[in-house]
């Protein structure tokens, strides 16, 4: 079952659509990191950063499932962005959350028969919960650094205040408002599209 | 069938790229996924050593001196953030920026060799040594094209930045007065002018049989050698000595 899907979903992808996922994989990763730089240079706008990336990365999201006619065209998007950010230092299990949102994604735009925008913008959103994963380690490690011989010094008051705020609730908000600011960033990505990318004959 | 100069020229070619160290882009890649498989899993943290030390030995066997230094430095200053500022400021805000440091110590020390990989392996040769690791065409021909297209992205990028400075807007200062409309003129003439560049780059590439049933030849194929054997059992030692302390 398995193998005849896969084999289906490769022979369909014709060169043209890998070269759109190379191209919209290539602008998404440099739109993602090129707003995040800016956190690097700034922590206070760190966060504000990130936030926007995730918005800004809706639009060439938004642009390429209008190029999206088949299955499996977001999922190899999903395994070639994550991998190279993978080969780049990214936690492997990044890789594999990336995958399983970009599955979900799949799904959400098969349902709208690869046509409807509402749901494209939905899938944006089910996509950008992929940015929970350069940060599981933080929580999945924790014990480790509170574990440490320098944690061991602060006194129990200090670790649990940190342990609180390190806890899988706060990685599950971090993640649900991941998917809020990827709800706006496809709403963005298609209103600009409306606005700029149509009236060129981009869309 | 090639003649003995042509091979000669060939092994020039090889030889002149990069000093010393030559290793299969595949040894590369498993060297960074098995680094980022140990150090980023829960109780990763003892392998930080060995994996920076990994680092700085590919950065020595590539000649890139500066990165000897600037790897364990770097490594050590977001250390004493994670581990001793704690204990200077004990308050859970400053808490939480010394356990992002810890983490971010892991990060710098699968980036090290992750560098090794990015600064020595040319986009041709690493989609070659993907094909040779039986990756999927859909994957290998897409990765090839984002690798391609991604230098002149980031020079589009640059433009785009550059003239948004010129008129006074952009900057961090901007995003905080108004994000969606710099998200907007960042990404919008960026996106347009990409696309425009990618129109024709792309008909070139298919004019030239990209992701065609063919297979292709490479210049360099990847070939697995002694030095990948040593890198690897190099990488093996580090890992036990780490184990075994």
């Amino acid at each position: 079952m398995t193998t005849t899907a896969e084999r289906r979903i490769d022979l369909r992808m014709s060169p043209k659509d890998l070269i759109s996922v190379g191209v919209f994989g290539a602008l998404y990763l440099v739109i993602v990191f090129g707003i995040n730089m800016l956190g690097f240079i700034n922590p206070a706008v760190m966060l504000i950063a990130l936030a926007a990336s995730i918005v800004a990365g809706g639009i060439p999201f938004i642009l390429f499932l209008t190029r999206v006619r088949h299955a499996g065209m977001v999922t190899v998007f999903a395994i070639v962005t994550a991998g190279i950010l993978m080969l780049s230092g990214h936690p492997p299990i990044s890789f594999a959350i990336s995958v399983v949102c970009a599955l979900l994604a799949e799904a959400i735009i098969w349902a709208g028969n690869y046509r409807s925008r509402r749901l494209s913008v939905l899938a944006y959103a089910v996509y950008s919960a992929w940015y929970v994963g350069p940060m599981m380690p933080i929580f999945y490690a924790r014990d480790d650094y509170f574990a440490g011989p320098s944690m061991q010094m602060m006194g129990p008051e200090y670790v649990s205040q940190m342990q609180a705020l390190l806890s899988p609730g706060v990685l599950v908000l971090f993640d649900l408002s991941t998917v809020v600011f990827g709800l706006l960033g496809g709403l963005l990505g298609l209103r600009l599209m409306r606005k700029h990318f149509e009236k060129a004959g981009l869309a | 069938m090639t003649t003995a100069p042509e091979r000669t020229a060939l092994a020039l070619l090889a030889s002149g790229a990069t000093p010393a160290l030559r290793l299969d882009p595949r040894t590369k890649a498993l060297l960074v996924l098995g680094a980022s498989l140990s150090v980023m899993a829960p109780g990763g943290e003892p392998f930080i050593p060995a994996a920076l030390v990994l680092g700085m030995l590919l950065a020595l066997g590539e000649g890139a001196w500066a990165r000897v230094l600037v790897l364990p430095l770097t490594a050590a200053a977001i250390a004493v953030v994670a581990y001793l500022l704690p204990m200077a400021l004990p308050y859970p805000a400053v808490g939480v920026v010394a356990a992002v440091a810890a983490y971010l110590l892991r990060f710098v020390a699968v980036g090290g060799i992750a560098l090794h990989l990015a600064r020595t392996t040319p986009p041709t040769e690493f989609t070659a040594a993907l094909r040779a690791a039986h990756v999927p065409r859909a994957v290998t021909v897409s990765a090839a094209v984002l690798l391609r297209f991604l230098p002149t992205i980031i020079a589009e990028a640059r433009a785009v930045r550059d003239a948004m400075r010129l008129r006074g807007i952009g900057g961090w200062g901007g995003m905080l007065r108004h994000p969606v409309l710099s998200i907007e003129r960042f990404t919008v003439p960026l996106i347009a002018s990409s696309l425009r560049v990618a129109e024709d780059l792309s008909a070139a590439a298919l004019l030239r049989g990209l992701g065609s049933a063919a297979r292709p030849t490479a210049m360099r194929p990847p070939r697995l050698g002694a030095a990948d054997l040593a890198a690897v059992l190099v990488a093996a030692a580090l890992a036990a000595i780490t184990v075994m302390w």
